[in-house]
């Protein structure tokens, strides 16, 4: 008697959970679940966005200030030999001549004194940029001659070349200046 | 901020751009560069001191100068004849021509030179407004061997692009 009694608790226990398996997953099947969690996944990473965006807003403002830094340096580098110092290099000689370590008696040029102390870091590195630019030219200005002996000649740019062709224009005076008095052309 | 990096980035080719315009573009033809500067030099101090025989000298100069470059393949064979030919033609309107004998050459090559390289048609009235045309034509001619330089490597470096590509297309 004890043992059916047994069995039919059992078979009660056993239609009561698979009842509850069945009404649960009618339930998640009535539900979105996926969605539910992606939902609440996006919210709790949305909270920590401000704190990402602006890092990733800072690496575009800081590529661009080296990008024109860059390009500020190559723009005073690359300014060719012979040309009066550009109002940047002489803003830029102006404001490094303020700081400490960059003050040097006329004449003397971009040279380090020896043995002097509390030029900063950067001030140092930028110095070395210079003198290293200035050297460039130099050397760049003796390797500028052309064969047979016709000497060094000044670099000019395009725009200086058409300066001195069409506004000056310098092979019509000349040409003008040296025709032949005999020849009619 | 993609905005804000066009920007940036558009000022810093502007001021690479603006750097370049000061050294030449193609270091490799120093000595083409360097013999138009001579030409430019040349005259704009004939044209200021305007001594005598000093024309004769500087076109002398240039063309052994020329010819040195040439021979040592520092000039190539367009830059060799074109400014060759610029040489050859500021010589026959300066050059003394006592009773016209060489009128006719002069004026051929004139009217080509002109016609070569602006597209006029040469003033046949002769004087000052003829010498005018030839001398802005060889001014225009200077600038357009200075682009030509300028230009020679990325022409290369296209030409061989293109080479590479018609090669692997027949392979």
């Amino acid at each position: 008697m004890k043992n059916d009694n047994k069995d039919l608790d059992q078979e009660i226990l056993s239609a009561l959970i698979r009842q509850e398996e069945e009404d649960a997953l009618a339930f998640f099947r009535s539900k979105n679940f996926r969605d539910g969690v992606e939902r609440r996944l996006k919210e709790r990473v949305g909270g920590k966005k401000p704190a990402i965006r602006s890092q990733i807003r800072f690496v575009p403002v800081l590529t661009g200030v080296l990008i024109v830094a860059i390009a500020g340096i190559l723009l005073l580098i690359q300014r060719g030999p012979g040309t009066a110092p550009p109002p940047e290099f002489k803003a830029l000689a102006s404001a490094l001549g303020q700081l400490p370590g960059f003050s040097h008696p006329p004449g003397q040029g971009w040279t380090v004194p020896q043995g002097q102390t509390g030029t900063s870091r950067l001030a140092e590195s930028v110095r070395r940029t210079l003198v290293t630019a200035e050297q460039t030219k130099r050397d760049e200005e003796q390797h500028i001659s052309i064969p047979a002996g016709t000497g060094k000649v000044p670099r000019l740019s395009l725009d200086q070349k058409m300066e001195i062709l069409f506004k000056e224009r310098a092979i019509e005076r000349a040409l003008l200046l040296f025709k032949g008095d005999s020849k009619e052309v | 901020m993609v905005k804000k990096i066009l920007a940036l980035g558009f000022m810093a080719l502007l001021s690479l751009n603006l750097a370049a315009v000061e050294s030449p573009a193609n270091p490799k033809e120093k000595a083409g560069y360097a013999l138009l500067n001579l030409f430019v030099v040349s005259f704009r101090e004939m044209a200021t001191q305007g001594a005598k025989g000093q024309l004769e000298t500087a076109l002398l100069a240039m063309a052994s100068a020329l010819e040195k470059a040439r021979e040592a393949d520092q000039v190539d064979a367009v830059f060799y004849a074109r400014f060759g030919r610029v040489l050859a033609l500021a010589k026959l309107v300066s050059a003394p021509d006592p009773g016209g004998i060489l009128g006719p050459v002069i004026n051929r090559e004139m009217l080509f030179f002109v016609h070569d390289i602006t597209g006029e048609d040469l003033n046949r009235e002769g004087g000052p407004k003829t010498i005018g045309q030839v001398a802005n034509a060889i001014a225009e001619e200077i600038i357009n061997l200075q682009i030509y330089l300028d230009t020679k490597d990325k022409r290369e470096s296209l030409r061989r692009k293109l080479d590479e590509r018609i090669s692997g297309k027949e392979d």
